[in-house]
């Protein structure tokens, strides 16, 4: 049988939530024996005991809450599972067992990205168990929130190191408040998502090839890693990076105006992205977020850089190939580790569960000082060949495309840590030839504020070493 | 299979792995005698990288060499990247003279700019 096992693996791994709040408890394991305990209560099956981790089974269309967990090598290792099992190994997994701390300067996470600036206790050792909640309003949150925090602190288990919280921005539709797609550098997130053999049908139809689900579902049948000793443990769980992301809102906006003598400001928001900021796909439409005719839903994710017969846009004339999305979805454009024009990188896709966090900006107005960003989980089966792979070749690399390769100052405007205002450049290659138009002077517009490399097990792996 | 038939069907995958990976100046396969077949590859990047990429790309390819050689690593090689790294490193033979006529190019930017020249 090809299909999943829907009850036995995290549901957020498989499915897009739509759930506008979220918190993540960041939790310590004070008694190893308690916290356990405290996580197989997690997972009984019984909601009048305790709030129940989520599958992937088909969710409820009222549900309440949506609950996941993510456990750190640190954590595995303080939840004393190694004396309880006869092996424990994740000998295919090296990036997880170091831990995003000594990872981080390998994918350019230096000064103030750095490990020692990172808030909220990421990084230092005690961080074993990250809780993630969905809920519909601040008040479910909030209930559901004072339940974990008492079911976390039954016999000792946990001590809460660090609490944070995204939501959907609002927009005011018809008059009423409305949560939108919409992340804070204005653009509408979210639309490309990985369809998964034998999976579940996305939120977002996807027109790109389906990805095999060991990608992202810990199986025996995998061909490039051994799932983590022993099986009850490994199988059907997942890895996810979470990240907490600050985002420089007024600086970003700021930037787009200040090149307007050389390009209108919505249209270099669009080339860095490459989309639009409302979504429209510039390799679609390369002249106007509003094509005449209108676009379907589905279009949004039916188009192709590089066709297999090379036609297409090979050297990002609609769609630049320094633009963020394209370095970290290229499609079938020929790269490192896919070499045929209209292949698939389906081995080095990610899965995404971000949310912003921060009050929507209104550019234009004064700086309120407020602290923005994105946090959230990049989830895959292998942190190296998919998450680190992409950091470090396609987001922080330069040649990474061959013969048509980017100047080697180039960065991703969007995602960058490692920006040098007096020499790093973002080129929009022009038509008939003309030379590219160069951006300069641009800092990084994102920092890393906290990051964990969490194993997220299987409802079975969840409940094993208890 | 013997290897020489094993790599002979191989070659475009070989080929295409090669492409793929981006980093390969020159491979080729030389048998000595009977008894032991080499393989020399001239690339940019450090081996331990070379090795991953080759575990990815061509991985079923070794696993096929390796049933004709003595004490090899573990197989599948693409699930024992690892190990097939450190056998590679433990075989290695250390260049004692090594030229190149281009010491400060490497395979992208070579690509790169024969691509502008055309």
């Amino acid at each position: 049988m090809h299909g999943l096992h829907l009850s036995d693996i995290q549901g957020f791994v498989l499915r897009r939530y739509l759930m506008p709040m979220q918190r993540n408890f960041l939790l310590k394991v004070t008694s190893a024996a308690a916290a356990r305990s405290a996580l197989g209560r997690m997972v009984s099956g019984d909601e009048t005991d305790a709030l129940q981790i989520t599958t992937a089974v088909e969710p409820l269309f009222d549900a309440r809450y949506y609950l996941q967990v993510g456990i750190t090598w640190a954590g595995l290792l303080a939840l004393e599972v190694k004396d309880r099992v006869p092996k424990l190994s994740f000998e295919s997994f090296p990036a997880f067992v170091e831990g995003a701390a000594k990872r981080a300067e390998m994918l350019g996470e230096v000064g103030t990205n750095a490990p020692e600036n990172w808030i909220g206790g990421f990084g230092k050792g005690d961080d074993h168990v990250l809780l993630t909640l969905f809920a519909r309003d601040s008040e479910l949150l909030d209930s559901c929130s004072a339940q974990i925090s008492s079911q976390c602190s039954d016999g000792g288990a946990f001590q809460e190191l660090w609490r944070g919280g995204g939501a959907a921005l609002i927009e005011k539709v018809n008059g009423l408040p409305v949560p939108v797609s919409r992340v804070h550098f204005g653009y509408v997130d979210g639309i490309a998502d990985p369809t998964i053999k034998g999976g579940p049908e996305g939120n977002m139809p996807d027109h790109q090839q389906p990805c095999e689900p060991s990608l992202f579902v810990l199986l025996d049948k995998a061909q490039d890693y051994y799932v983590p000793d022993p099986p009850e443990l490994g199988r059907n769980g997942s890895f996810g990076v979470f990240m907490v992301m600050q985002q420089d809102v007024v600086g970003f906006e700021n930037f787009l105006q200040s090149h307007k003598d050389k390009i209108d400001p919505e249209l270099l928001a669009a080339k860095i992205c490459g989309r639009w900021r409302n979504g429209v796909p510039l390799e679609i439409s390369p002249d106007t977020d509003s094509p005449s005719g209108g676009i379907t839903l589905d279009q949004l994710n039916d188009f192709e850089y590089v066709n297999s017969d090379g036609s297409g846009d090979p050297d990002g004339v609609r769609c630049p190939i320094g633009s963020h999305t394209r370095r970290v979805n290229p499609r079938g454009q020929p790269i490192k580790g896919q070499g045929v024009p209209g292949g698939s990188n389906n081995s080095h896709r990610l899965i995404r569960r971000g949310m912003p966090y921060g009050p929507a900006y209104v550019p234009g107005t004064p700086d309120d000082g407020i602290e923005r960003g994105l946090l959230g989980y990049i989830i895959n089966a292998s942190i190296e060949n998919q998450f680190e792979f992409v950091m470090k070749e396609w987001i922080n690399g330069y040649d990474f495309v061959g013969a048509s390769r980017l100047n080697p100052k180039s960065r991703d405007v969007m995602a960058s840590r490692k920006i040098d205002p007096s020499e790093s450049i973002f080129e929009i290659p022009q038509a008939n030839g003309d030379p590219p138009l160069q951006i300069k002077g641009f800092s990084s517009f994102v920092t890393t504020r906290a990051s964990a490399y969490c194993f997220l097990p299987s409802i079975t792996g969840s409940s094993s070493p208890s | 299979m013997a290897a020489s038939q094993l790599i002979t069907q191989a070659l475009p995958k070989f080929y295409a792995a090669a492409n793929a990976i981006g980093t390969v100046h020159s491979a080729r396969f030389v048998p000595m005698g009977s008894s032991a077949l080499t393989l020399i590859a001239e690339y940019d990047g450090t081996l331990g990288q070379l090795c991953d990429d080759v575990s990815k790309q061509i991985g079923p390819l070794f696993d096929g060499i390796f049933t004709n050689v003595t004490d090899p690593p573990p197989t599948p090689v693409q699930k024992n990247a690892g190990a097939f790294g450190d056998w590679v490193a433990r075989h290695n033979l250390k260049s004692w003279v090594f030229y190149t006529g281009y010491p400060t190019l490497s395979v992208k930017d070579i690509l790169a700019q024969a691509a502008k020249a055309a």
